[in-house]
Protein backbone atom coordinates (compact mmCIF):
# COMPACT_ATOMS: atom_id res chain seq x y z
CA UNK A 1 0.00 0.00 0.00
CA UNK A 2 0.99 3.85 -0.47
CA UNK A 3 1.65 4.55 3.26
CA UNK A 4 4.15 0.81 3.29
CA UNK A 5 6.13 2.74 0.85
CA UNK A 6 5.95 6.03 2.60
CA UNK A 7 6.86 4.20 5.95
CA UNK A 8 9.85 2.13 4.00
CA UNK A 9 11.40 5.47 2.80
CA UNK A 10 11.56 7.28 6.34
CA UNK A 11 15.11 7.01 7.86
CA UNK A 12 18.17 9.38 7.68
CA UNK A 13 17.35 12.90 7.88
CA UNK A 14 19.68 14.88 5.86
CA UNK A 15 20.35 18.76 6.03
CA UNK A 16 21.81 21.28 3.65
CA UNK A 17 23.29 24.05 4.83
CA UNK A 18 24.82 26.65 1.83
CA UNK A 19 27.43 29.20 2.53
CA UNK A 20 27.77 31.46 0.44
CA UNK A 21 28.39 35.34 -0.77
CA UNK A 22 25.11 36.46 -3.27
CA UNK A 23 22.37 35.32 -4.51
CA UNK A 24 21.10 31.42 -3.96
CA UNK A 25 23.13 28.66 -6.56
CA UNK A 26 20.81 27.02 -8.39
CA UNK A 27 22.16 23.71 -6.23
CA UNK A 28 20.20 25.09 -3.09
CA UNK A 29 16.85 26.39 -5.17
CA UNK A 30 16.48 23.12 -6.96
CA UNK A 31 16.93 21.54 -3.15
CA UNK A 32 14.32 23.81 -1.41
CA UNK A 33 11.81 23.28 -4.33
CA UNK A 34 12.29 19.58 -3.99
CA UNK A 35 10.82 19.56 -0.36
CA UNK A 36 15.05 19.44 1.45
CA UNK A 37 15.92 20.57 3.88
CA UNK A 38 17.92 23.11 2.93
CA UNK A 39 19.55 26.53 5.19
CA UNK A 40 22.25 29.08 3.94
CA UNK A 41 24.80 31.18 5.69
CA UNK A 42 26.41 34.46 4.57
CA UNK A 43 30.01 34.09 4.36
CA UNK A 44 32.17 37.66 4.10
CA UNK A 45 33.13 39.23 0.82
CA UNK A 46 37.07 37.76 -0.16
CA UNK A 47 36.40 34.28 1.64
CA UNK A 48 35.74 30.81 -0.01
CA UNK A 49 33.99 30.10 -2.90
CA UNK A 50 30.81 28.98 -1.84
CA UNK A 51 30.15 25.80 -0.57
CA UNK A 52 27.90 23.09 0.74
CA UNK A 53 27.62 21.37 4.17
CA UNK A 54 25.53 17.98 4.23
CA UNK A 55 24.63 16.82 7.63
CA UNK A 56 22.81 13.13 8.48
CA UNK A 57 21.02 12.65 11.88
CA UNK A 58 22.84 16.18 12.85
CA UNK A 59 26.43 15.15 12.08
CA UNK A 60 28.51 16.28 9.40
CA UNK A 61 29.09 14.03 6.61
CA UNK A 62 30.17 15.89 4.05
CA UNK A 63 31.31 19.64 2.79
CA UNK A 64 31.77 19.85 -1.57
CA UNK A 65 32.08 23.48 -2.76
CA UNK A 66 28.87 24.33 -5.13
CA UNK A 67 31.43 24.12 -8.27
CA UNK A 68 32.05 20.86 -7.55
CA UNK A 69 28.48 19.53 -7.01
CA UNK A 70 26.83 21.56 -9.80
CA UNK A 71 29.67 19.91 -12.41
CA UNK A 72 28.52 16.57 -10.58
CA UNK A 73 25.07 17.28 -11.84
CA UNK A 74 26.15 18.57 -15.67
CA UNK A 75 24.60 15.07 -18.28
CA UNK A 76 26.60 12.78 -17.98
CA UNK A 77 25.94 12.22 -14.71
CA UNK A 78 28.26 9.71 -13.56
CA UNK A 79 27.26 8.26 -10.73
CA UNK A 80 29.95 6.88 -7.23
CA UNK A 81 28.56 3.42 -7.57
CA UNK A 82 29.76 0.72 -5.29
CA UNK A 83 33.29 1.83 -5.82
CA UNK A 84 35.61 1.90 -2.92
CA UNK A 85 36.81 5.13 -1.07
CA UNK A 86 33.34 6.91 -2.25
CA UNK A 87 32.68 9.09 1.09
CA UNK A 88 29.29 9.20 2.84
CA UNK A 89 28.84 12.38 1.32
CA UNK A 90 28.86 12.01 -1.86
CA UNK A 91 26.84 8.82 -1.16
CA UNK A 92 23.90 10.93 0.48
CA UNK A 93 24.12 13.77 -2.26
CA UNK A 94 23.25 11.24 -4.94
CA UNK A 95 20.66 9.40 -2.47
CA UNK A 96 19.17 13.00 -1.85
CA UNK A 97 18.57 13.64 -5.55
CA UNK A 98 17.37 10.11 -6.26
CA UNK A 99 15.11 10.22 -3.47
CA UNK A 100 13.41 12.51 -1.32
CA UNK A 101 11.74 11.98 1.87
CA UNK A 102 9.88 15.33 3.17
CA UNK A 103 7.58 15.83 5.18
CA UNK A 104 5.06 19.20 5.62
CA UNK A 105 5.40 20.11 2.35
CA UNK A 106 2.88 22.56 0.44
CA UNK A 107 0.98 21.79 -2.24
CA UNK A 108 3.18 24.41 -4.48
CA UNK A 109 6.44 22.14 -3.86
CA UNK A 110 4.92 18.83 -4.70
CA UNK A 111 3.24 20.81 -8.16
CA UNK A 112 7.04 21.69 -8.93
CA UNK A 113 7.98 18.35 -8.37
CA UNK A 114 4.60 16.88 -10.58
CA UNK A 115 6.02 19.20 -13.39
CA UNK A 116 9.37 17.54 -13.65
CA UNK A 117 7.79 14.22 -14.15
CA UNK A 118 4.76 14.80 -16.15
CA UNK A 119 7.76 17.08 -18.32
CA UNK A 120 10.53 14.03 -18.41
CA UNK A 121 7.12 12.18 -19.67
CA UNK A 122 6.70 14.48 -22.22
CA UNK A 123 9.86 14.46 -23.59
CA UNK A 124 10.41 10.86 -23.52
CA UNK A 125 6.55 10.50 -25.44
CA UNK A 126 6.02 7.36 -24.68
CA UNK A 127 5.59 5.05 -21.80
CA UNK A 128 3.24 4.43 -19.03
CA UNK A 129 2.35 6.97 -16.47
CA UNK A 130 -0.16 6.91 -13.54
CA UNK A 131 -1.53 9.54 -11.68
CA UNK A 132 -3.90 9.70 -8.52
CA UNK A 133 -5.80 13.15 -8.31
CA UNK A 134 -7.08 12.11 -4.76
CA UNK A 135 -10.69 13.73 -6.49
CA UNK A 136 -11.58 13.62 -9.94
CA UNK A 137 -12.40 17.17 -9.32
CA UNK A 138 -9.00 18.19 -8.48
CA UNK A 139 -7.67 16.80 -11.94
CA UNK A 140 -10.15 19.46 -13.59
CA UNK A 141 -7.57 21.89 -13.13
CA UNK A 142 -4.99 19.80 -15.24
CA UNK A 143 -7.00 19.13 -18.14
CA UNK A 144 -5.27 20.73 -20.81
CA UNK A 145 -1.83 19.73 -19.20
CA UNK A 146 -2.99 16.00 -19.65
CA UNK A 147 -4.68 16.65 -23.08
CA UNK A 148 -1.33 17.89 -24.15
CA UNK A 149 0.28 14.90 -22.62
CA UNK A 150 -2.27 12.54 -24.43
CA UNK A 151 -2.35 14.06 -27.41
CA UNK A 152 0.86 14.72 -27.95
CA UNK A 153 3.06 11.83 -27.16
CA UNK A 154 2.22 8.22 -27.57
CA UNK A 155 1.63 8.02 -23.65
CA UNK A 156 -0.53 5.73 -21.98
CA UNK A 157 -1.67 7.49 -19.28
CA UNK A 158 -3.92 6.39 -15.99
CA UNK A 159 -6.00 8.97 -13.90
CA UNK A 160 -7.17 7.56 -10.57
CA UNK A 161 -9.58 9.80 -8.73
CA UNK A 162 -12.84 9.43 -6.49
CA UNK A 163 -15.34 10.23 -8.82
CA UNK A 164 -16.66 13.82 -8.30
CA UNK A 165 -16.58 14.92 -11.43
CA UNK A 166 -17.28 13.55 -14.94
CA UNK A 167 -13.90 14.67 -16.66
CA UNK A 168 -14.29 14.98 -20.58
CA UNK A 169 -13.15 12.21 -22.82
CA UNK A 170 -9.59 11.70 -24.29
CA UNK A 171 -8.03 9.48 -26.17
CA UNK A 172 -4.89 7.98 -24.64
CA UNK A 173 -6.31 8.74 -20.90
CA UNK A 174 -8.01 6.38 -19.17
CA UNK A 175 -10.16 7.05 -16.07
CA UNK A 176 -10.19 5.17 -12.84
CA UNK A 177 -12.73 6.16 -9.90
CA UNK A 178 -14.01 2.35 -8.92
CA UNK A 179 -12.58 1.50 -5.61
CA UNK A 180 -10.14 3.97 -5.35
CA UNK A 181 -11.30 5.58 -2.25
CA UNK A 182 -8.08 3.84 -0.36
CA UNK A 183 -5.92 6.39 -2.85
CA UNK A 184 -8.23 9.38 -1.75
CA UNK A 185 -4.99 11.15 0.89
CA UNK A 186 -2.36 10.47 -1.70
CA UNK A 187 -0.50 12.63 -3.99
CA UNK A 188 1.12 9.76 -6.56
CA UNK A 189 2.33 9.31 -9.98
CA UNK A 190 4.63 7.10 -11.77
CA UNK A 191 6.06 7.03 -14.86
CA UNK A 192 8.03 4.07 -16.02
CA UNK A 193 10.42 5.98 -18.53
CA UNK A 194 9.04 4.04 -21.61
CA UNK A 195 12.24 2.39 -23.72
CA UNK A 196 14.46 3.41 -21.09
CA UNK A 197 13.88 2.99 -17.49
CA UNK A 198 16.25 4.93 -16.22
CA UNK A 199 14.19 8.10 -17.04
CA UNK A 200 11.72 6.56 -14.69
CA UNK A 201 10.24 9.06 -11.93
CA UNK A 202 7.54 8.92 -9.07
CA UNK A 203 5.92 10.44 -6.19
CA UNK A 204 3.54 9.54 -3.24
CA UNK A 205 2.38 12.05 -0.68
CA UNK A 206 0.07 11.88 1.94
CA UNK A 207 -2.06 14.64 2.75
CA UNK A 208 -2.47 15.66 6.21
CA UNK A 209 -4.29 19.51 7.41
CA UNK A 210 -3.05 21.23 4.10
CA UNK A 211 0.14 19.51 4.13
CA UNK A 212 2.11 16.70 2.12
CA UNK A 213 4.42 13.78 3.74
CA UNK A 214 6.01 11.42 1.36
CA UNK A 215 8.88 11.26 -1.28
CA UNK A 216 9.72 11.34 -4.76
CA UNK A 217 12.14 9.06 -6.63
CA UNK A 218 14.09 7.99 -9.70
CA UNK A 219 14.32 4.34 -8.20
CA UNK A 220 12.80 2.48 -11.33
CA UNK A 221 12.05 -0.29 -8.97
CA UNK A 222 10.27 1.40 -6.28
CA UNK A 223 8.57 3.51 -9.25
CA UNK A 224 7.54 0.01 -10.44
CA UNK A 225 5.99 -0.55 -6.72
CA UNK A 226 3.81 2.76 -7.19
CA UNK A 227 2.44 1.91 -10.41
CA UNK A 228 1.50 -1.58 -9.58
CA UNK A 229 -0.22 -0.68 -6.08
CA UNK A 230 -2.14 2.01 -8.35
CA UNK A 231 -3.05 -0.44 -11.12
CA UNK A 232 -4.31 -3.10 -8.46
CA UNK A 233 -6.72 -0.20 -7.65
CA UNK B 1 52.14 42.48 19.61
CA UNK B 2 55.06 41.84 18.17
CA UNK B 3 55.63 42.23 14.03
CA UNK B 4 57.04 38.11 14.60
CA UNK B 5 54.00 37.53 16.06
CA UNK B 6 51.94 38.24 13.33
CA UNK B 7 54.65 36.42 10.87
CA UNK B 8 54.16 33.08 13.11
CA UNK B 9 50.19 34.11 13.60
CA UNK B 10 49.96 33.90 9.23
CA UNK B 11 52.39 31.17 8.44
CA UNK B 12 49.82 28.83 7.32
CA UNK B 13 46.97 28.90 5.37
CA UNK B 14 44.43 27.54 8.12
CA UNK B 15 45.60 30.60 10.32
CA UNK B 16 45.45 33.04 7.76
CA UNK B 17 42.23 32.01 6.77
CA UNK B 18 40.82 31.70 10.07
CA UNK B 19 42.08 35.52 10.85
CA UNK B 20 40.58 36.32 7.29
CA UNK B 21 37.11 35.17 8.68
CA UNK B 22 37.14 36.22 12.11
CA UNK B 23 38.78 39.96 11.03
CA UNK B 24 35.74 40.29 8.64
CA UNK B 25 32.61 38.70 10.89
CA UNK B 26 33.88 40.01 14.18
CA UNK B 27 33.17 36.55 15.84
CA UNK B 28 32.74 33.11 15.22
CA UNK B 29 32.78 29.65 16.77
CA UNK B 30 35.24 26.65 16.56
CA UNK B 31 32.56 24.54 14.83
CA UNK B 32 31.77 27.11 12.27
CA UNK B 33 35.79 27.84 11.84
CA UNK B 34 35.77 23.68 10.96
CA UNK B 35 33.48 23.80 8.39
CA UNK B 36 34.22 27.56 7.17
CA UNK B 37 38.10 26.21 6.88
CA UNK B 38 37.24 22.79 5.06
CA UNK B 39 35.05 24.75 2.74
CA UNK B 40 37.07 26.74 1.76
CA UNK B 41 39.53 24.46 1.13
CA UNK B 42 37.19 21.98 -0.53
CA UNK B 43 35.58 24.96 -2.76
CA UNK B 44 39.33 26.26 -3.75
CA UNK B 45 40.88 22.51 -4.94
CA UNK B 46 38.01 21.00 -6.37
CA UNK B 47 37.85 18.05 -3.68
CA UNK B 48 35.52 16.73 -1.10
CA UNK B 49 35.43 16.88 2.53
CA UNK B 50 34.17 14.00 4.84
CA UNK B 51 33.19 14.19 8.10
CA UNK B 52 36.27 12.79 9.40
CA UNK B 53 38.31 15.28 7.78
CA UNK B 54 36.33 17.92 9.27
CA UNK B 55 36.81 16.58 12.26
CA UNK B 56 40.79 16.46 12.16
CA UNK B 57 40.95 19.96 11.01
CA UNK B 58 39.06 20.99 14.05
CA UNK B 59 40.95 18.93 16.33
CA UNK B 60 43.84 21.10 14.74
CA UNK B 61 42.00 24.36 15.70
CA UNK B 62 41.54 23.08 18.99
CA UNK B 63 44.89 22.14 19.60
CA UNK B 64 46.77 24.58 17.74
CA UNK B 65 45.84 27.16 15.83
CA UNK B 66 43.02 28.89 17.99
CA UNK B 67 45.26 28.99 21.24
CA UNK B 68 48.53 30.05 19.51
CA UNK B 69 46.78 32.90 17.96
CA UNK B 70 45.12 33.56 21.89
CA UNK B 71 48.34 33.41 22.89
CA UNK B 72 49.81 36.15 20.30
CA UNK B 73 47.04 38.34 21.47
CA UNK B 74 45.44 38.28 18.46
CA UNK B 75 41.65 36.25 19.29
CA UNK B 76 39.78 36.11 22.21
CA UNK B 77 39.07 32.51 22.34
CA UNK B 78 37.28 30.78 25.14
CA UNK B 79 37.31 26.98 25.16
CA UNK B 80 34.39 26.03 27.33
CA UNK B 81 31.98 27.83 25.18
CA UNK B 82 33.93 27.32 21.55
CA UNK B 83 33.70 31.39 21.03
CA UNK B 84 36.12 33.15 18.84
CA UNK B 85 36.35 36.42 18.79
CA UNK B 86 38.77 39.45 17.13
CA UNK B 87 41.04 41.15 19.86
CA UNK B 88 41.72 44.36 19.05
CA UNK B 89 43.77 44.78 16.14
CA UNK B 90 46.11 48.01 14.99
CA UNK B 91 44.48 48.60 11.36
CA UNK B 92 48.44 47.85 9.75
CA UNK B 93 47.75 44.72 10.98
CA UNK B 94 44.23 44.10 9.79
CA UNK B 95 45.03 45.36 6.63
CA UNK B 96 48.20 42.61 6.72
CA UNK B 97 45.55 39.78 7.21
CA UNK B 98 43.24 40.76 4.56
CA UNK B 99 46.52 41.03 2.13
CA UNK B 100 47.75 37.79 2.80
CA UNK B 101 44.36 36.46 1.68
CA UNK B 102 44.72 38.63 -1.62
CA UNK B 103 47.52 37.13 -2.62
CA UNK B 104 46.64 33.44 -1.47
CA UNK B 105 44.14 34.41 -4.27
CA UNK B 106 41.83 31.07 -4.84
CA UNK B 107 44.14 28.51 -6.08
CA UNK B 108 46.83 28.40 -3.35
CA UNK B 109 46.23 25.99 -0.50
Amino acid sequence: MLDDLIADRRGSEHRFTVYRRDDPPEIETWLATHGVAVESRSLPPGGPPPFIEIETDGEVVGIIGVEAVEGLLEPPIVRPGDRDGVSEGYRILFEVLDETVFSGVERRALLAVSREIEDRAFRVGDGTLRVSFQTLSTFRSQTPVYRTLATETDLDIHVYGVDDWSPPAIPGITYHAEGVERFEPFWAMAFDGGPDETRACGLVARERSDEYTGFWTDDPAIVGEISTTLDAG
Amino acid sequence: MARRDLYDALATSHRRRLLYHVLETGESTVEELATVLSGWEVATTDTMHTGEDRSKLRLHLVHNHLPRLADRGLILYDPETGSVELASLHPMDAEMIRRTIEIEGPDDR
